[in-house]
């Protein structure tokens, strides 16, 4: 996996001191990541691809290239297994020099994807409806 | 002799659909009903169809104060031992009251009885709603909103009333307070009440203020999993 994109047609996100929030609008899944997910997470939104985030993660909290691309591959997939991104086809990286960063001394633990479920039954009438787009297949009619 | 229910009916320039709502509502099998119409602002005939019927249907004007304000001016008007909420486009099934109300018979312990809610389409999107069929979340759902909700009056000043500060999901919050305040809560598994789907309300739930409160309510969510004796 080289690159991914938010799957901002279901899924709402912001990032609170370091922390990613997300919802999946579209089943009222809803999850957290601490500071090491919360990076990764801004890093995806901004455009990095995978290879970047592993390699700032390295820079930055001095772990092995190894573990940072397992651990950044690992979260990846969790977040494509839930929905909440889709994979991307390049377009232009920004500088990864631009990455506001967490406190190094927090210390470096492998980024988790915390899962909540909750609010499943909630949601299942009010949020927004899910966007034309999606149900044709991935077509690109405008709603 | 059986509870007086008040049916509160929030409106903001709702004249397409009213009629055919409030005429869902007279058609229901419970009586004795009161229909309190609080029309929020708005520049159309809304109140002027209200004031049409006479009683039980009684009309409230304010100047706009959104959506969850205007259920909560019902509440603050409401006289009835139980409230109920209809909006504006939806509609009820004939015995949606009766059918709540046996629940609450059958379980003196209850304090909220939600139903099932099924979409419909309005004719200029009804294509859409074509194209929609199958979708898990286009045809019948559980509806943890007011719309569908049969409530003693009490639980409101336990619970306090809607946020008015949400446009959107005034009502998912205040079921997570209700829950959390162990609020006694059944869901029946009938659709009762039918759902309009038209071009204002579907532009409505597409805005992005909608998923940044859903967003919120997720955050407030966590926070509250973090703190202290949680």
């Amino acid at each position: 996996m080289k690159k991914l994109r938010p799957n901002s047609a279901d899924v709402a996100a912001k990032v609170v001191d370091g922390e990613a929030i997300l919802i999946n609008l579209s089943n009222g899944m809803y999850y957290s990541m601490d500071s090491v997910g919360g990076l990764i997470w801004s890093m995806i939104e901004q455009g990095h691809d995978l290879g970047d985030v592993a390699a700032t993660i390295e820079r930055h909290y001095e772990v092995d290239r190894d573990t940072a691309e397992r651990d950044v591959q690992a979260l990846a997939r969790a977040l494509l297994d839930e929905g909440l991104v889709v994979p991307s086809d390049g377009g232009s990286a920004p500088d990864a020099n631009g990455v506001q960063l967490p406190p190094a001394a927090d210390g470096y633990a492998p980024p988790q994807l915390n899962k909540f479920d909750d609010m499943v039954d909630l949601f299942a009438l009010d949020p927004p409806l899910p966007e034309l787009s999606k149900l044709d297949g991935g077509g690109t009619e405008d709603t | 002799m059986a509870p007086l229910i008040s049916c509160i009916v929030p409106v903001f320039n709702g004249e397409s659909h009213l009629r055919e709502t409030l005429d869902s509502i007279l058609a229901q099998t419970h009586r004795p009903i009161e229909v309190i119409v609080v029309v929020d602002g708005s520049s159309d005939a809304s109140a002027e169809i209200a004031l049409g019927y006479g009683p039980p249907v009684r009309l409230v004007r304010q100047d706009e104060r959104g959506p969850a304000g205007t259920r909560n001016r019902g509440i603050e008007e409401a006289r009835g031992d139980y409230l109920a909420f209809l909006d504006q486009d939806d509609l009820w099934h004939p015995e949606k009251l009766s059918r709540q109300r046996q629940r609450f018979r059958l379980r003196p312990e209850l304090s909220v009885c939600w139903s099932h809610v099924t979409l419909f389409w309005s004719g200029e999107i009804a294509e859409e709603g074509r194209r929609r069929a199958g979708h898990p979340r286009g045809g019948t759902v559980p509806g943890y909103a007011t719309t569908t909700m049969l409530a003693r009056r009490e639980v409101f000043e336990a619970i306090g009333p809607l946020d008015e500060t949400l446009w959107f999901s005034d009502a998912t919050e205040w079921v997570i307070r209700a829950r959390e305040a162990n609020v006694v809560m059944e869901m029946v598994d009938e659709a009762l009440t039918f759902h309009r789907i038209h071009g204002a309300n579907l532009t409505r739930r597409q805005d992005a203020r909608s998923r940044d409160e859903f967003l919120q309510i997720a955050e407030r969510a966590l926070a509250r999993r973090r703190a202290p004796g949680s």
